[in-house]
């Protein structure tokens, strides 16, 4: 059974390359996207089964990024998990509403991460 | 022969001897019969003439006498003409003969003040009379019954006068009442004064003895211009004012003001002489009565009396007609003055209806302004919040993955190192959240979600869950004491989440090793319409000095203060802030040494406040370490 893929969505590289880091460790396959053009793009290309979506992008934030996912055919079914430094008082329930399944606010927990993802993917919450 | 005619003769001397006594019996009857009329006629109370066709006099009684002051004795006999006035003899004579003839008369007898008769001494007097006739063979007899009305005449006349009088007097006191001007009222009362005197020029002036003027009020007949009605006179025209003031009646000599305008234009008029009758009112002077003298002889007293009564109740009127007056005006200033004031009213309303709506217009932009810098102030908090995490995180993924070995496996020292970076960063993160929070307390803008049906025990168990590796750390047990029937609340799961959380790691951070933070709720007996949720903990207690601190913002225990980093003291403030947006209150119990107490109600949620879980009978106890 391949690895899942995660495509990361997030115009600041250091976060990427953490996540990058964090998500091979455990054994997920990973895309990378640093705007709003690139991550639709990049997720048509590479078809992600996650996507770690950052909400301030260039070239439209991820309230744009979700609409054109829900738009397309292709990309409407794959989980978004929103992570984000924006205020969860003013984002959350806007996220969701956008269709994200889950939404963390930066820097987000390790272990609280990886369950939402695993959760995401279907997969049994024990595995580590 | 003498013989035969000697029974005859004796026959006929009874017969006349029979026949006399007969007639000296009615003779006697007869007499009997005059001597009563005559009483009767005699002591009749009118007079009672009879005159024969001659007209001269045959019956005269006692009350002809009386009327016509003549004895029977020197009137039998007389014509009637001598007790006719000479003017009515010749008219008179002609009625008596036509009634005589017709036994009617072109006049209407007995209509009084149309006949009069004349006594003796020549004085004339009116009579009432009926007038009858006989007729005795060829003679017809007339016979008058008369009635002296002199009296009657005099109290009609005496009554008409004091009707009249009565009239003005009234006129005057309706025009009081119907609040006439001064000069109506005078025009009425000279009307009447004219017709009781019947004096062709007579005037009614009121006086100003402070400029020594009068003015004509109403002028009756002919005048020039300097009499005319309103037009002013110098009150020397009306004699000496010292007089007129004490009441006295003055008659001036119109000789005596030829000086004066008015004076020549009344001689002129053929005026030799006026009376002037003060009108006086609460003892003021305030005009006159003044009335031309008949062929420039002084008023009578029954003339004088007339105008004096008028003038009386004149002033009476004019006064009233002058306070009317006044009234009037002032009332009339009153009410410029009121309209002047309701003009500047309205003017001080309009400005400050303007004000307000000027300050209106400033609360509007002042408060525009406040929102608008509250929404500056947030978004900048939300940019420093959200910018501060950027490298927060990336000291958190980085040193995370150190930690976690995923860059390699750690010596001892440098894990111990890592473990130090990761625990900051938390910190770090920690209070960047809580600065926000507490900010947007201050701003007033803290958000609730709040729904109905909210567990509280699961709430707990979830945040114990999360707490539970920081307190397993400092070897502090977690302990909750949940009754199975507790209410739900009506709240925001996460924000009563936060205050948990704010609670617990206090407690937890004041917990030394071996001791255990106590979770407890309650229905609230005393209050069912809250839910209490109380943390205990086992650590060094408050003063009561303290419990009165901790709720306010950036309070450090201060026994904690020195010995280890607790973050910025928020939690409280925070939790305080939360607990108070959801209509409940927050407090702290204990003692110094004997650990401390915070609990905090949230309102219940009454529609499901029955729906408790029934396999829930008993309070569930656990130890989450």
């Amino acid at each position: 059974m391949s690895a899942a893929k995660i495509l990361i969505v997030d115009d600041d590289a250091d976060h990427r390359l953490g996540l990058n880091l964090r998500l091979r460790a455990n054994n997920y396959a990973t895309a990378f996207a640093a705007d709003a053009l690139q991550a639709v793009s990049t997720a048509r290309r590479e078809r992600p089964d996650v996507v770690l979506l950052d909400i301030g992008l260039p070239g439209g934030d991820g309230f744009v990024v979700m609409d054109r996912f829900r738009r397309n055919a292709d990309l409407g079914a794959i989980p978004v998990i929103v992570l984000t430094g924006r205020d969860p008082a003013s984002h959350r329930e806007r996220a969701i509403e956008a269709g994200a399944v889950a939404f963390f606010q930066k820097p987000a927990d390790n272990a609280e991460l990886l369950a939402s993802i695993r959760l995401a993917l279907g997969e049994p919450t024990a595995a580590a | 022969m003498r013989r035969r005619l000697r029974p005859i003769a004796i026959g006929l001397e009874a017969r006349v001897r029979e026949r006399t006594a007969e007639r000296e019996d009615a003779t006697a009857r007869l007499a009997e019969n005059q001597a009563r009329l005559s009483a009767i006629v005699d002591s009749a109370m009118d007079a009672v003439i009879t005159v024969g066709t001659d007209q001269r006099i045959v019956v005269w009684n006692a009350a002809a006498e009386a009327m016509f002051r003549c004895p029977a004795a020197e009137a039998l006999g007389q014509p009637l003409d001598r007790f006719v006035p000479a003017a009515a003899r010749v008219p008179h004579r002609g009625h008596v003969e036509a009634f005589a003839a017709g036994g009617r008369t072109a006049r209407r007898m007995g209509h009084p003040g149309t006949v009069w008769g004349q006594r003796a001494d020549g004085d004339q007097f009116p009579v009432e009379a009926s007038i009858s006739h006989a007729t005795v063979g060829t003679a017809t007899l007339l016979t008058a019954i008369l009635r002296d009305v002199t009296e009657r005449r005099r109290a009609e006349e005496a009554h008409r006068l004091f009707s009249e009088r009565l009239q003005v007097l009234h006129e005057i006191d309706r025009s009081i009442l119907s609040a006439d001007s001064g000069p109506r009222t005078a025009q009425a009362a000279l009307d009447r004064i004219r017709v009781l005197l019947g004096s062709a020029r007579a005037a009614i002036a009121e006086h100003d003895l402070v400029r020594g003027t009068g003015r004509w009020l109403a002028v009756s007949g002919a005048s020039g211009p300097a009499t005319a009605e309103g037009q002013a006179f110098p009150l020397a025209l009306m004699g000496a004012v010292e007089s007129l003031r004490a009441g006295r009646v003055e008659t001036i000599a119109v000789a005596s003001v030829a000086q004066h305008a008015a004076g020549r234009e009344a001689a002129a008029l053929g005026v030799r002489a006026y009376t002037v009758v003060p009108l006086i009112a609460e003892g003021q002077l305030i005009g006159s009565v003044d009335v031309a003298c008949p062929d420039g002889r002084a008023l009578d007293e029954g003339a004088l009396g007339i105008v004096r009564e008028v003038a009386d109740q004149l002033a009476i009127a004019l006064r009233h007609s002058r306070l009317r007056e006044q009234i009037l005006s002032h009332a009339a200033d009153l009410e410029r003055d009121v309209e002047q004031r309701t003009r500047e009213l309205a003017a001080a309303n309009a400005e400050l209806s303007l004000a307000n709506d000027k300050l209106r217009d400033m609360l509007a932009e002042l408060e525009a302004a406040r929102r608008e810098q509250i929404e500056t102030k947030d978004r900048f908090l939300s940019h420093v919040s959200h910018e501060l995490r950027a490298p927060l995180t990336a000291i958190y993924q980085f040193s995370t993955i150190l930690q976690d070995g995923l860059a390699g496996a750690l010596s001892a020292d440098q894990a111990e190192c890592v473990d130090v970076l990761v625990r900051n960063a938390g910190q770090l993160r920690s209070m960047i959240d809580d600065l926000l929070e507490a900010t947007r307390a201050d701003m007033a803008i803290l958000t609730l979600r709040r729904r109905p049906g909210v567990a509280v025990d699961a709430l707990v168990d979830d945040v114990l869950q999360t707490l539970r590796p920081a307190a397993a750390e400092k070897g502090v047990a977690l302990v909750h004491e949940l009754p199975a029937d507790l209410p739900r609340v009506h709240a925001d799961p996460a924000r009563v989440r936060q205050i948990l959380v704010n609670l617990v790691d206090n407690a937890i951070k004041f917990s030394g090793a071996g001791r255990a933070v106590r979770v407890s709720a309650g229905g609230g007996a005393a209050t069912p319409e809250f839910v209490r949720v109380s943390v205990t903990d086992e650590g060094p207690g408050l003063t009561s000095a303290e419990q009165q601190q901790v709720f306010s913002r950036l309070y450090q225990a201060p026994h904690t203060a020195h010995t280890a980093r607790n973050g910025l003291g928020l939690g409280l403030y925070i939790s305080k802030e939360l607990v108070q947006r959801h209509g409940g209150s927050i407090w702290v119990d204990g003692e110094t040494g004997r650990g401390s107490t915070v609990s905090f109600t949230l309102p219940a949620d009454r529609r499901t406040r029955a729906a408790v879980q029934p396999d829930h009978t008993s309070t569930a106890a656990g130890v989450l370490t």
